[in-house]
């Protein structure tokens, strides 16, 4: 590869490297009124920083308008041939905060890439479109955080890291290093005595997250009774008469079952006999309207309250394995968006007994014998989809805290100043004694003009935890199935019981169980899923 | 009455905090349910009405 070195801070041959810095402030080349040393910070998910002082004319009157905000470059190039060539843009962004030395006139200029900034201006489309493959749930995060805010959101959500480039593009670069490294770097490389190891610490690792997700919401249910009831036949009606009885009335049947709050579903009457039995004789102008017996099947329309308590265990199990557990938790939540249980109720009610024209929204279909449910139509950030994508949300947050966790470890070297070296490459440190790779999570690029010493400093985040060739193995990010709506066999049955004797109160009384709790009262329902996350084992071979 | 003053160069300090970190504070927030209203169960449902009629004949 040719790229690891930079031939302005390197050499080329047995030529030693020459180079200077160009410093252009507000489109004005300031590169002469620059003094001591010029520093370019960055790293993952931050801002590109400078720091570098100026010299202004003597005289120059300061004034804050001046400098605030100014545009700013800083380069390097390669004078080994007496005139800059081959330029390299190190930093482009604005002057942030100017300082004042009184004493040596002198303004430090704390310089910014103004990443912050610029992603406030985006749109969330424009946020979104900058970060496939994350997730975003307005159940889990602030619906209305944009921006900045956003962003970070986003990124959570994906194992990647996301800064400005040199040229002000945004970057979204994975966490997973390359297969093949965009730079190696060997001991003919590297400076002296600069590679140093920060390895993180047991308790700084997350192997294990715990995510709490509650999800409630209503669903209709319907109870289909059947009803059937007979109290003389044509074997004894001539008897019923001779005793003064009484007959029933359909229409009073159809009105006692709509007393008990029943919806009739469909109804058919026993009728009185058409030829005359003993002494019962027909009359076809009245007998029409009574029945020796009715069958009815009626249903019962109410709600119930379901809760779903969603336990999801987001692990690395390797890891657990290596170091024990180390555990995290999170919680959600999400309500369905629907009327009142009751005022639903009462629209399915009134609807089904023709007392209101305004259809219910949603109604379970009955079944004789059983109580059956379904769901209901809620809003679409409250439904079940908006339910499953937040949780996966919230399993990929845990997978992306998990692999954050374990990549904090880093090994730090310093090479001659090298512009190729940013944080989207994936660089490999080959000495004696170690070899590791990964993405580079932080650079520092100084130039010293007076002393002509030019570094480049690179940590690279290596994540390890049960040793290299180990593999995690993932699990999907796919929501956990939730409950669906069953039916149940109803546990007792409807009765009706009419007093027709002549010195008896001529009533017809229908009885429909009440409801069994387990039906009414808010279901609680326990749902446990475990997800593996996935980790890299990055290359990290030290031998002592 | 005595002023506070910020100590020297905390201005500085929330300007590079500013401009170098923030990354990574997302809005997720835990959240819970508010505890669901309790609905009424639901007794036995009974109709009664006069239903009564004499045998008529023509």
């Amino acid at each position: 590869m040719a790229n690891e070195t930079y031939s302005a801070t390197s050499g080329s041959g047995a030529r030693a490297g020459i180079w200077a810095p160009i410093v252009t402030i507000n489109g004005v080349d300031q590169t002469a009124r620059i003094v001591g040393e010029i520093r370019i910070d960055a790293e993952e998910g931050a801002a590109r920083v400078a720091d570098l002082t100026i010299r202004p004319p003597a005289g120059t009157v300061f004034s804050i308008a001046g400098w605030v905000g100014k545009s700013i470059t800083i380069q390097i190039a390669d004078v080994s041939s007496g005139s800059p060539s081959d330029l390299r843009t190190l930093f482009s962004g604005v002057i942030d905060t100017p300082s004042l030395d009184l004493d040596l006139r002198v303004i430090a200029l704390r310089c910014s890439d103004n990443y912050q900034n610029a992603v406030e201006a985006m749109s969330a489309a424009a946020i979104d479109a900058a970060t496939p493959g994350g997730y975003h749930s307005p159940a889990v995060f602030d619906a209305a955080a944009g921006g900045w805010m956003r962003l970070q959101d986003r990124l959570s959500t994906m194992p990647a890291a996301c800064e400005l480039t040199t040229g002000g593009s945004l970057r979204v670069t994975a966490w997973a290093p390359k297969v093949s490294p965009d730079m190696e770097f060997t001991a003919a490389h590297l400076l002296d005595g600069s590679l140093a190891v920060s390895l993180a610490s047991r308790h700084q690792l997350v192997n294990r997250v715990d995510v709490a997700f509650s999800y409630r919401f209503p669903r209709v249910k319907a109870e289909g009774y059947g009803l059937s009831y007979n109290y003389v036949d044509d074997s004894t009606i001539a008897q019923f008469v001779l005793d003064g009885n009484r007959f029933l009335r359909r229409d009073a049947v159809e009105a006692a079952i709509k007393a008990a709050g029943a919806t009739i579903e469909a109804i058919s009457f026993t009728d009185l006999p058409n030829t005359a039995i003993g002494t019962w004789a027909p009359n076809p102008d009245a007998d029409y309207l009574l029945c020796m017996g009715f069958s009815a099947v009626v249903s019962f329309d109410y709600a119930q309250m379901i809760e779903e308590a969603h336990a999801i265990t987001v692990r690395a199990q390797n890891s657990i394995s290596a170091v024990g557990d180390l555990r995290e938790s999170i919680a959600g939540a999400l309500e369905g968006v629907y009327p009142p249980v009751v005022a639903a109720e009462q629209s399915i009610l009134l609807y089904a007994n023709a007392i209101s024209g305004i259809p219910p929204t949603d109604t379970a279909t009955p079944l004789q014998g059983f109580t059956t449910a379904a769901e209901v139509s809620l809003t679409s950030e409250t439904n079940r989809a908006a339910a499953n994508v937040a949780m996966e949300t919230l399993i990929q947050v845990a997978k992306v805290r998990i692999h954050g966790a374990h990549r904090r470890n880093l090994v730090t070297a310093r090479v001659p100043l090298n512009p190729a070296v940013d944080l989207d490459q994936t660089i490999d440190l080959n000495v004696a004694g170690l070899h590791a790779r990964g993405k580079c999570f932080a650079v520092s690029h100084t130039m010293a003009p007076e002393s002509g010493e030019a570094v480049t400093e690179l940590s690279i985040a290596i994540c390890s935890v049960a040793g290299t060739g180990v593999t995690h193995p993932e699990t999907p990010t796919t929501a956990p199935t939730g409950s669906t709506p069953g039916s149940t066999a109803l546990a007792s049955s409807a009765s009706a019981d009419f007093n027709y004797g002549p010195t008896e109160d001529h009533k017809l009384t229908v009885t429909f169980p009440g409801v069994a709790d387990v039906e009414r009262d808010k279901a609680l329902i326990a749902i446990a899923t475990t997800y593996e996350a996935p980790l890299t084992e990055d290359v990290l071979e030290v031998t002592l | 009455m005595t002023t506070q003053q910020p100590p020297a160069g905390q201005g500085l300090v929330e300007s590079l905090d500013r401009m170098t970190t923030g990354a990574g504070i997302g809005s997720l927030q835990s959240r819970r349910l508010s505890p669901a209203p309790t609905l009424p169960s639901i007794p036995a449902r009974v109709g009664t009405v006069f239903a009564g009629q004499p045998a008529t004949t023509p």
